[in-house]
C-alpha cells in the first residue's frame, strides 16, 4: 500500500496519540510514521475475498483468530515498528484467554496477507516482508493482482511462487486449508 | 523504472533494430518492448561505485567480464526476452572466445539491480525470477533508500545485507568481500 507521508521519530508512548490525530490507516517504521493510501476496489475485493476463506477456515475448526486490514501489531519497540498487514491470521494459544486485548497486539501473527497495489514498491514491501520475517511470522503470502499469482516467504527459504493455476495452501501454520488461487481473481 | 510501450509482439532482431534508430534505452520482455527511463543521480552513482570495486577485483583476479548498464542479454528466444542488468558480471568459463557485437547470447553469472525509488515490487520481481530462471548464479537487488543489498540465489532463502554488513562474492567472485556501506557512501 501506498506511502503518503513521512515525519519525525515516534516511541511506543506515541502510538495512542497517533490514534487519536491521524484518521487514516497508518504503520510506524522504524519510529516514522507513514500514513497509507485507501486501497483500490480490485485490492478491496481480493483481501475480502481471501479474509472470508481464511475466516470460514479459522472459525470452524476453531483454530484462532483472522483479522482484517486495520489491526495494528507492534512489531518492535525500540525503535517502535507498528505495521498493519491487509489480513492476518494469530493462533488461539497466541491470545491471552479471557476477554480479547482491546490493545494493539504486541506480538506477531501467524500468517499476513498483503495484496499489492500497482503503485506498490519494491523498497516499501520488500522492507514490510522482512519486518514481518524478522518479527516471527511463520508465513507471508504477496498476492499480486496483476500477474494473477502469489509469492510465499518464509523465513530461512526460498521464495515459492504459486500461480494462477495452482492451489495457495496454509502449510503447517493453517494445516488443511487450500484455496485455488484463480478463485481469488476471477 | 520501464514503461510499457505499444502492444505487438517483439522479436530480438525488432529490439536490435530499434537499438540503432533509437537512442532509448529499452528492454524486451516476453516480446513486450519496455523504455527504460534515465536513472536518478543517486542510482547512477551507486550504481558506478559498485561496477568499480567489482571490476577492480575482477580485473585483478582475471575472473572474467564486467558490464555497465546498457548491456542486453538475450535471456529466451522465443518469447523474445532480452533484459539490460545495471551491472553484470560473465566467468571466463561462459564468456564467448570473441565479442559477437550484438546483444550478448550467453548468461551472466552475477547481475546487480540498482532499485529506484518508484520501481515497483512487481517489476523488481519479476526481474529477479528472469534473471535466476536463465541460469544467473547471484542477484544483487542495491536498494540506495533503505542502505540495504537483497541476495537474490536460485532456491535458496534471500538474505538481507544492511551497512555494516559484509557483500561477498561467494563462489561466484571467489574472495571478493566490500563493506554495503561502502558502496552507499559519498
Amino acid at each position: 500500500m501506498a506511502v503518503t507521508a513521512e515525519k519525525e521519530i515516534y516511541t511506543l508512548q506515541n502510538l495512542q496519540e497517533i490514534s487519536r490525530t491521524v484518521t487514516g490507516r497508518w504503520e510506524v517504521v522504524r519510529g516514522r510514521l507513514r500514513e497509507l493510501a485507501p486501497a483500490n476496489f480490485k485490492h478491496g475485493v481480493i483481501a475480502g475475498r481471501l479474509f472470508a476463506r481464511l475466516y470460514q477456515f479459522a472459525e470452524s475448526h476453531g483454530v484462532g483468530y483472522v483479522l482484517m486490514a486495520e489491526t495494528g501489531f507492534i512489531l518492535s519497540e525500540e525503535p517502535v515498528t507498528l505495521r498493519a498487514p491487509d489480513v492476518a491470521f494469530v493462533r488461539r494459544e497466541r491470545v491471552p484467554t479471557g476477554d480479547l486485548p482491546e490493545q494493539f497486539a504486541h506480538f506477531a501473527p501467524d500468517l499476513v496477507v498483503e495484496v499489492l497495489s500497482p503503485s506498490d514498491t519494491y523498497s516499501a514491501l520488500a522492507e514490510k516482508v522482512g519486518d514481518w520475517l524478522e518479527a516471527g511470522v511463520a508465513l507471508v503470502w504477496v498476492v499480486d493482482p496483476q500477474g494473477k499469482k502469489v509469492y510465499i516467504y518464509r523465513k530461512e527459504q526460498p521464495v515459492r511462487v504459486v500461480g494462477d493455476d495452482e492451489i495457495l495452501s496454509g502449510e503447517d501454520v493453517l494445516p488443511g486449508f487450500e484455496c485455488r488461487v484463480s478463485e481469488i481473481f476471477t | 523504472m520501464a514503461v510499457a510501450l505499444e502492444k505487438r509482439t517483439y522479436t530480438i532482431d525488432d529490439l536490435w533494430e530499434l537499438s540503432h534508430r533509437s537512442d532509448k534505452r529499452m528492454e524486451l520482455v516476453k516480446g513486450e518492448l519496455r523504455e527504460l527511463a534515465p536513472a536518478n543521480d543517486e542510482h547512477g552513482y551507486v550504481a558506478s561505485q559498485l561496477l568499480l570495486v567489482v571490476a577492480q577485483f575482477v580485473k585483478q583476479h582475471r575472473l572474467g567480464y564486467t558490464f555497465a548498464a546498457e548491456t542486453g542479454f538475450v535471456l529466451s528466444e522465443e518469447p523474445a526476452t532480452v533484459r539490460a542488468p545495471d551491472f553484470a558480471f560473465v566467468s571466463r568459463e561462459r564468456a564467448p572466445e570473441d565479442w559477437s557485437r550484438h546483444f550478448a547470447r550467453y548468461i551472466p553469472d552475477l547481475v546487480a539491480e540498482v532499485v529506484s525509488p518508484n520501481d515497483t515490487f512487481t517489476e523488481v520481481t519479476e526481474k529477479v525470477d528472469d534473471w535466476l530462471r536463465s541460469g544467473v548464479r547471484v542477484v544483487w537487488v542495491v536498494d540506495p533508500a533503505q542502505q540495504t543489498v537483497r541476495v537474490y540465489r536460485p532456491d535458496q532463502p534471500v538474505r538481507v545485507l544492511r551497512a555494516e554488513d559484509t557483500l561477498s562474492g561467494e563462489e561466484v567472485l571467489p574472495g571478493f568481500e566490500c563493506k554495503v556501506s561502502e558502496i552507499f557512501a559519498r
